[in-house]
């Protein structure tokens, strides 16, 4: 076919601010609007006035195609447009301009479990969510087998789903989804529930709907991992626009290297004299923006600064998990390397030459004390966040976030022994 | 080579998937074009739409009644007691108190069956105005995750109060048994008194819930209308007609309600023996409220068209 099945043409979204989305909106407002400005409300009905100066475009002048059977990441940072976008293609609120055109039945799954009811079982919620999700009541009982053994609640299938652990729920949600059979798939960041084990048979799900049935998928993600393993084609959103369409690769190196760095992302507090202090911690990570690739080396500087000499010195290093975790500890010590040893500033730099913390994103923590004595002078926690990606290290089937901390190298050796 | 602590599903591309059900549906086959484009001022329903999902509507429906009575006790029993329960205290209070009961007999009727009959469709479409009205406020998280025809919403709940309506009359059957009331011969035309009773509840619905998403003073007007409108619509004591004569402005409120001539219909052809004083009755007042009625459906409906485009935006 050579008809794309998406096509879309300088589609926008406004918001009027403080009077669409206004949620306290009264009648008497409405009302008192009607009476004040009678003339402005005229000059509104004979056409939309889209230089509006409280108007803001969520969206504005997007246009792409589609060809069937393509899977196409959307890509962007928070507030890029994204959800805006396929809340328009899943026609749940209308756009402002443009158009787009649809050839084939839409499913769109911006949320998993849509629709369910807590008070219903989860035989009924199957019904539920599967008629509201748009399949008809033979397609649902004649997938229903299979959508239970996907969820593996198959004992709980007539418990009221509030009695569910949020896995269970999360389960029967996605296992109800992934037997959708549209010809047009739109779907937002449902992978990024549950735990890491089912994460990765929704992914599994996803490819074979996305590649075993030649359906076209429109994918966003804030997981680059999972937008690499699942798609050809990205497109880049910013503020609204379109900033780039091309192959996965280059739009997601574009999409890594567009953010902008944060003051946050360098610690840096002048020199004390009261009290010897940390003044600086940075880290040059191999991508720009600490954006570090797994595999890569990176570097860690730390600058400390004293007003009075320091016998046995010792700076120590945290990276530490999202949740604080402490998992990798690097330390400098006057024992090793002389230093504070006279009044002054200090630069320590770490090479790590081979970064093997596995994909996630990392924060430093450190302190700067004195070995004997165990005066702690100084301590930074929560410093130069960074994100580790696997970006351009390919393995069979993807990486998944949260799959473990960190990789060794080794080596394996496999024979039969029986 | 790295490992990791997870191994990842091996999925082949060119495999085709090994169970039969994932085969392409056959609707998959049809070709059916979308076109998402803004729209203005009034629309049309979307009737193929809307046939297209109507099994949606029956789980929006089975999903309302099922959910309304569990963890009750009761359970559905709950249906014919509600109604029975304000039969009981109109019972009370105007029976006893302002000796309707004593009256009634007179006239030649059964208080607790007059007040029970008009309960009946009052009952549906009083849901259709109160829950109908709330229900695209309580159903947010759906209309801003997902498309389906809005109109749904509103229509389940008064799908819902037509159930409750059926069970309940079934009640009324028994109580004319009881009571010894026969029917009358314009039982016949029920289904067309049905029909507008639903049109009514329905209009209430779309009008209301529209309002409330827009207008969130509904969400306080409503109860205050529904207790208006139940008295102007002479559900727990006589209508005017049995007061002798009737004013002007009377007249007015029963020509322009439709629920006056809908229950004074619902009355006559149920309680058979009674005159048409006491049940209301008058073509003129019916045929005026069958023209409200009409006329309520569809600027409910068309309003609800005309501001769905927003809800996602304003939920």
């Amino acid at each position: 076919m050579s008809k794309p099945i998406i096509s879309i043409e300088r589609l926008g979204k406004a918001y009027f601010l403080g009077r669409h989305i206004d949620p306290h909106q009264t009648f008497r407002d409405t009302l008192a609007n009607l009476c004040k400005a009678p003339l402005q409300r005229l000059r509104e009905r004979s056409g939309p006035t889209h230089q509006s100066e409280d108007a803001f475009w969520a969206l504005r002048d997007v246009s792409f195609e589609v060809n069937p059977g393509e899977v196409v990441g959307l890509v962007g940072r928070n507030g890029a447009g994204k959800s805006t976008l396929l809340k328009l293609l899943s026609r749940i609120t209308e756009p402002t301009e443009g158009r787009a055109i649809l050839r084939g039945r839409v499913a769109s799954l911006l949320e998993v479990g849509t629709g369910f009811h807590p008070e219903l079982s989860g035989r009924e919620n199957i019904f539920l969510n599967g008629s509201i999700l748009g399949m008809t009541r033979k397609e649902i009982q004649k997938k229903f087998n299979q959508i239970v053994a996907f969820s593996e609640i198959e004992e709980f299938l007539d418990t009221p789903v509030k009695r569910y652990s949020s896995g269970m729920y999360v389960r029967l949600a996605f296992a109800v989804a992934a037997h959708l059979e549209p010809e047009i798939l739109i779907v937002d960041e449902v992978l990024a529930v549950g735990d890491a084990r089912f994460q990765k048979r929704c992914l599994g799900k996803m490819q074979e709907v996305a590649s075993g049935q030649g359906r076209t998928v429109l994918f966003v993600s804030h997981n680059m991992q999972a937008v690499s393993t699942l798609t050809q084609r990205c497109l880049l959103l910013s503020k609204g626009r379109v900033a780039a369409m091309g192959p996965t690769p280059d739009i997601i190196s574009q999409y890594i290297h567009e953010g902008g760095a944060t003051p946050e992302m360098i610690y840096s507090v002048p020199a004390s004299t009261e009290r010897p202090n940390i003044t600086r911690m940075e880290l040059r990570t191999s991508e720009p923006h600490n954006v570090q690739t797994n595999g890569k080396p990176l570097q860690i500087i730390v600058e400390v600064s004293t007003p009075w000499p320091i016998e046995s010195a010792r700076v120590s290093i945290h990276v530490c998990s999202r949740l604080g975790e402490p998992l990798v500890h690097f330390w400098a010590q006057d024992s090793d390397q002389q230093m504070c040893r006279k009044p002054g500033s200090y630069r320590l730099v770490f090479d790590v030459p081979k970064l093997r913390l596995f994909m996630g994103n990392y924060t430093l923590r450190a302190n700067f004390k004195e070995y004997f004595g165990g005066r702690e002078f100084d301590a930074v926690d929560s410093a130069c966040p960074f994100e580790v990606v696997m970006y351009g290290q390919e393995r069979e089937g993807g990486w998944w976030k949260g799959a473990c901390a960190y990789l060794e190298e080794g080596k394996w050796a496999v024979e039969k022994v029986a | 080579m790295p490992i990791s602590a997870a191994v990842p599903p091996a999925l082949p591309a060119e495999v085709p998937p090994p169970s039969a059900g994932l085969a392409p549906s056959p609707q998959a086959v049809v070709e059916s074009e979308t076109v998402i484009a803004p729209s203005q001022g009034w629309i049309g329903v979307n009737w193929f739409e809307l046939f297209r999902s109507r099994e949606l509507l029956y789980f929006l429906v089975w999903r309302d009644v099922k959910v309304r009575y569990k963890q009750a006790v009761l359970g559905a029993a709950w249906v014919v007691l509600q109604p029975l329960f304000s039969m009981v205290l109109f019972t009370l209070i105007f029976g006893r108190v302002a000796n309707f009961s004593q009256k009634m007999g007179e006239w030649g009727g059964v208080y607790a069956l007059f007040v029970f009959v008009a309960m009946l469709p009052w009952q549906l479409v009083f849901t259709g105005l109160n829950a109908g009205g709330m229900s695209l406020l309580n159903q947010t998280h759906l209309l801003t995750k997902i498309y389906f025809p809005r109109l749904y919403v509103p229509t389940s709940v008064v799908g819902g109060a037509l159930f409750d309506f059926l069970v309940s009359a079934v009640f009324v059957v028994v109580l004319m048994f009881w009571y010894h009331v026969p029917p009358s011969p314009l039982i016949l035309l029920m289904p067309l008194l049905l029909l507008a009773t639903v049109a009514c509840g329905l209009g209430a619905a779309y009008l209301f819930s529209a309002l409330t998403i827009t207008y969130r003073d509904f969400r306080f007007l409503i109860p205050f209308i529904g207790q208006v409108w139940m008295w102007a619509s002479f559900v727990a004591f006589p209508p005017p007609t049995m007061w002798g004569a009737i004013g002007p402005k009377t007249r007015m409120i029963l020509a322009l309600n439709p629920m006056y001539g809908i229950i004074a219909a619902w009355r006559k052809m149920l309680l058979g023996g009674a005159p048409d004083q006491l049940t209301g009755w008058n073509p003129w007042y019916f045929a005026s409220s069958i023209v409200v009625t009409a006329a309520l459906f569809l600027l409910g409906l068309f309003y609800f068209r005309r501001t769905e485009r927003r809800f996602a935006d304003i939920a």
